[in-house]
């Protein structure tokens, strides 16, 4: 029973090898108790994390008509009080009282249902949680949101960072042939009246 | 022009796949093949200095002199451990006027091509406009320096002579390149014994790891290629664009640290393009390799030291908070970190 357990634990946390998890799937499968087990632990799990959809629907149905099945049978008079006029004379109170017990049971049910599931924070330690490493004190709250926030940013930031390294290696680049250009400028002097002969002789070899 | 172009497909693969035997076969064909007049020019080289076979200035100066004094034709692939090889076909040729008219282009992709004729240098590249700028020469995978101007290298650089070496099936003489203080990247270049051609070129980072390599496939000296510069109309290139360079100002910042043979070669106040933000520049340069040094003002992006490498260039880009220097430039990583944070206020300094 506890190995099923374990076993059972080990498979949420993501602790199961391959072989174990294919093997113990079956038996959740089949079996009623670890099936319900494995619903609840999974639920405990997103709860901790805090990742739960907002459309989750916890089936408390079947709770409900446990507790309405155990009230009927408390209240349900048994055979033969019936032929007592007092009791015939208090069973329609009885009856009402029995209903509007039933309805605050289930009343009592739901809002104790909700209570639990959608307690903000689980105050007790979680034995089984492992520990958590780095520090623990001084953290700033972290959400879903502010972490794409900050994501978008350091992408901005590293699109930004590369434009401008780009820019700088283009403009390395231009430097270097503006350079060229500027240690020829001594004979440029030289070649602008040669570039004219050779426009004369480049149309003359054609 | 498009035959030898599909020639060249195939010595590319083959040079990319190392197998190296069957360019060096075409190679020797190749070359055996030179005209008459090539050799002869060749023959008045040699006898115009008094070579000496035994120092590296010699052979250096012997490449420079052959480049600007044969027509040849070379083919060349260039090719580095995380890139693809690129084929290039490089022609150069003295014209009869006394013109000298030079070619590169490169044969795989959309192509680059550039043409000098004197010192107009058209550039055509593919998604731009064609345009000339002045230049006495092509600025190509091979360094200018190594070309055209052997005597820049002496400030920075050791040339040695390593010894005779066998490249592209031909005897080849081996020479070294290396920065005095070990600061930036190292050279082999290997120079053909015949012709003093470069042959092979190959980049080192500080460990000795291959960088980038350079190697003919083949070669021609022939003044056939004459030929293929008369086919260029030199009306029909496109005007020098006019390219005002920015003043020198002085700036209030220098660096404390430059390797051995760096000079100040630029130093003023522009705004960068493409993303408009002023800065100080300066360049400094030994000849062989130019670093450029940004100081600007500090933004929310850079916030964070950057530290990158592709390849040959580094980027190095610190921040303290307030402002920011970059330095861009084909050196180690360790070396422009160094530089970039060696800058001082010329006020704080003694």
């Amino acid at each position: 029973m506890t190995q099923k357990h374990e076993n059972l634990s080990a498979m949420v946390d993501g602790e199961a090898t391959d072989s174990e998890r294919s093997k113990f799937a079956k038996s959740i499968m089949n079996d009623a108790e670890l099936s319900a087990k494995w619903r609840s632990y999974h639920l405990t799990r997103d709860v901790l994390r805090k990742d739960m959809s907002s459309d989750i629907s916890f089936d408390i149905s079947d709770k409900i008509a446990i507790a309405l099945h155990d009230e009927l049978a408390m209240i349900a008079p048994k055979p033969g009080w019936r032929e007592l006029p007092v009791v015939q004379a208090l069973l329609p109170i009885a009856r009402q009282s029995g209903q509007l017990a039933m309805v605050a049971c289930v009343t009592a049910m739901v809002i104790f249902g909700v209570q639990t599931y959608n307690k903000p924070e689980i105050t007790d330690p979680f034995r089984t949680a492992p520990p958590i490493i780095g520090p623990q004190g001084g953290l700033a709250p972290v959400s879903l949101q502010s972490a794409s926030i900050s994501q978008q940013d350091r992408m901005d930031q590293l699109i930004q960072q590369r434009r401008q390294i780009n820019a700088l290696i283009q403009d390395h680049v231009r430097q270097q042939r503006l350079r060229n250009i500027s240690t020829s400028d001594a004979s440029v002097k030289a070649a602008e009246s040669n570039e004219e002969s050779i426009n004369e002789n480049g149309g003359s070899a054609k | 022009m498009f035959i030898i172009t599909f020639a060249l497909y195939p010595l590319a693969s083959a040079a990319q796949s190392s197998n190296e035997a069957q360019t060096q076969f075409e190679t020797q064909t190749e070359t055996q093949a030179e005209t008459k007049s090539g050799l002869e020019s060749l023959a008045e080289i040699n006898q115009e200095n008094t070579f000496d076979v035994m120092s590296a200035d010699a052979w250096m100066n012997r490449l420079s002199n052959t480049i600007n004094q044969v027509s040849f034709e070379i083919s060349y692939v260039v090719s580095s451990p995380r890139r693809e090889t690129m084929p290039y076909v490089w022609r150069r040729a003295r014209m009869e006027n006394g013109d000298s008219a030079e070619q590169l282009s490169l044969l795989n992709g959309p192509g680059f091509e550039q043409i000098r004729i004197n010192n107009k240098v058209s550039i055509f590249e593919p998604g731009f406009t064609p345009l000339s700028i002045r230049s006495d020469f092509i600025d190509g995978p091979i360094p200018n320096a190594f070309l055209n101007n052997p005597d820049l290298l002496k400030a920075g650089y050791e040339v040695l002579l390593m010894g005779r070496n066998r490249v592209s099936g031909r005897m080849a003489q081996q020479i070294r390149v290396i920065s005095k203080d070990k600061s930036r990247y190292q050279y082999n270049l290997w120079l053909d014994e015949q012709t003093g051609l470069l042959l092979k070129l190959n980049m080192y980072d500080l460990q000795g790891e291959l960088l980038e390599q350079m190697q003919v496939t083949q070669l021609s000296i022939n003044d056939d290629v004459q030929q293929y510069f008369y086919n260029i109309q030199a009306d029909q290139l496109p005007p020098v664009a006019s390219t005002q360079a920015t003043e020198n100002q002085a700036l209030p910042w220098t660096l404390e640290f430059v390797p051995i043979g760096m000079q100040k070669v630029t130093e003023n106040l522009r705004r960068i393009s493409l993303i408009g933000q002023p800065a100080e520049y300066m360049m400094v340069s030994d000849g062989l390799v130019d670093v450029s040094i940004y100081v600007m003002k500090a933004s929310d992006a850079n916030q964070e030291d950057i530290a990158l490498t592709t390849d040959v260039t580094s980027i190095v880009s610190i921040s303290d908070g307030r402002i920011q220097v970059t330095v861009v430039g084909e050196i180690p990583l360790e070396t422009a970190s160094k530089m970039a944070s060696s800058i001082v206020l010329k006020s704080d300094r003694p």
